[in-house]
């Protein structure tokens, strides 16, 4: 498939970018990926349309999870090597202060990555990466690729 | 308001102000369809720009998060009946399927235990299909602080 034919590429590059023209509302959030220090860190641009309250000028917890839940995703992607999807089971995120006006990066560390499950904790933040603002974790399913 | 109470038209309106004063609930076009008897329901239209992988044209669970998140934020503030402000501490999602990013999401929230600063809440979402029937997305679990020192406005 697309995604696993442009990952083959982006890891050649060691660029995980232009995976994320295949991940539409990722991409349409505003949420991009680079390899640093060896590691999978997204970043979410500050942008109007994540703000969830106006008056406290803060971004709304969807889109924070949306970012982790896409850094979980693209991580586990770039983790495998085996031919296959990840399918979210389910995702916890903690809010640990309040999302303020800025860029939002976030990074992912694969717990377990097994045969049929994988287990992905992902942290956010902003100005300090020692100061999160949000931390979740979520269960995976791996289902081998459709022939 | 009483947590079982009908909600005065002002009160619903004033919900639905709050709503679509949120530049990401507008980003996602949320509107608020109906809040009684301590549940509150919102959706959005689901379109192409929503899916999350471009290989099977499902709705990424990222949308579903905001979705579920202000429901249940405003399914706190039906229940105060005030506009007082509330952060999410946590929210978990359990994905029980997966939904093509077609025709509308909707979200029904409601606050089961509210104490002086803390609210709990769940909520679902779901798809109706032709026959009127529901069928469910995710189930979303989630708490919130309640900071009573800070109205908002609508």
């Amino acid at each position: 498939m697309k995604v696993l034919q442009a990952l083959a590429q982006a890891k050649d590059a060691n660029d995980p970018q232009p995976l994320l023209q295949h991940f539409p509302y990722a991409e349409a959030i505003g949420i991009s990926a680079e390899i640093k220090d060896g590691a999978l860190v997204t970043h979410l641009a500050f942008d109007q349309h994540i703000i969830g309250d106006l008056g406290a000028a803060a971004l709304q917890g969807g889109a924070i999870s949306t970012l982790l839940e896409s850094t979980a995703v693209l991580a586990l992607l770039w983790d495998v090597e085996k031919i296959q999807m990840p399918q979210m089971m389910n995702h916890a995120v903690e809010y640990l202060s309040s999302g303020r006006p800025l860029p939002t990066f976030a990074r992912a560390e694969i717990t377990r990555h097994g045969h049929q499950i994988a287990n992905v904790r992902t942290i956010a933040w902003q100005e300090d990466p020692h100061a999160p603002i949000a931390a979740a974790h979520a269960h995976f399913l791996l289902v081998p690729e459709a022939k | 308001m009483s947590p079982s109470a009908v909600p005065t038209p002002e009160q619903l309106l004033a919900l639905d102000r709050l709503l679509r004063l949120s530049p990401h609930n507008s980003f996602l076009g949320m509107k608020l369809e109906s809040a009684k008897d301590n549940r509150i329901s919102v959706s959005l239209p689901m379109s192409e720009k929503l899916v999350g992988n471009a290989s099977d044209g499902l709705l990424h669970g990222g949308v579903v998060s905001s979705l579920l998140d202000t429901s249940c934020s405003l399914a706190v503030m039906l229940r105060l009946g005030k506009l007082i402000r509330v952060a999410t501490l946590d929210m978990r999602l359990d994905y029980l399927r997966s939904a093509t990013a077609e025709g509308t999401l909707h979200a029904r929230s409601s606050c089961y235990r509210l104490t002086d600063q803390m609210a709990f809440v769940r909520g679902v979402a779901f798809t109706v299909d032709a026959d009127g029937n529901e069928d469910k997305i995710a189930k979303a679990a989630a708490s919130f602080l309640v900071i009573h020192q800070q109205r908002v406005s609508s």
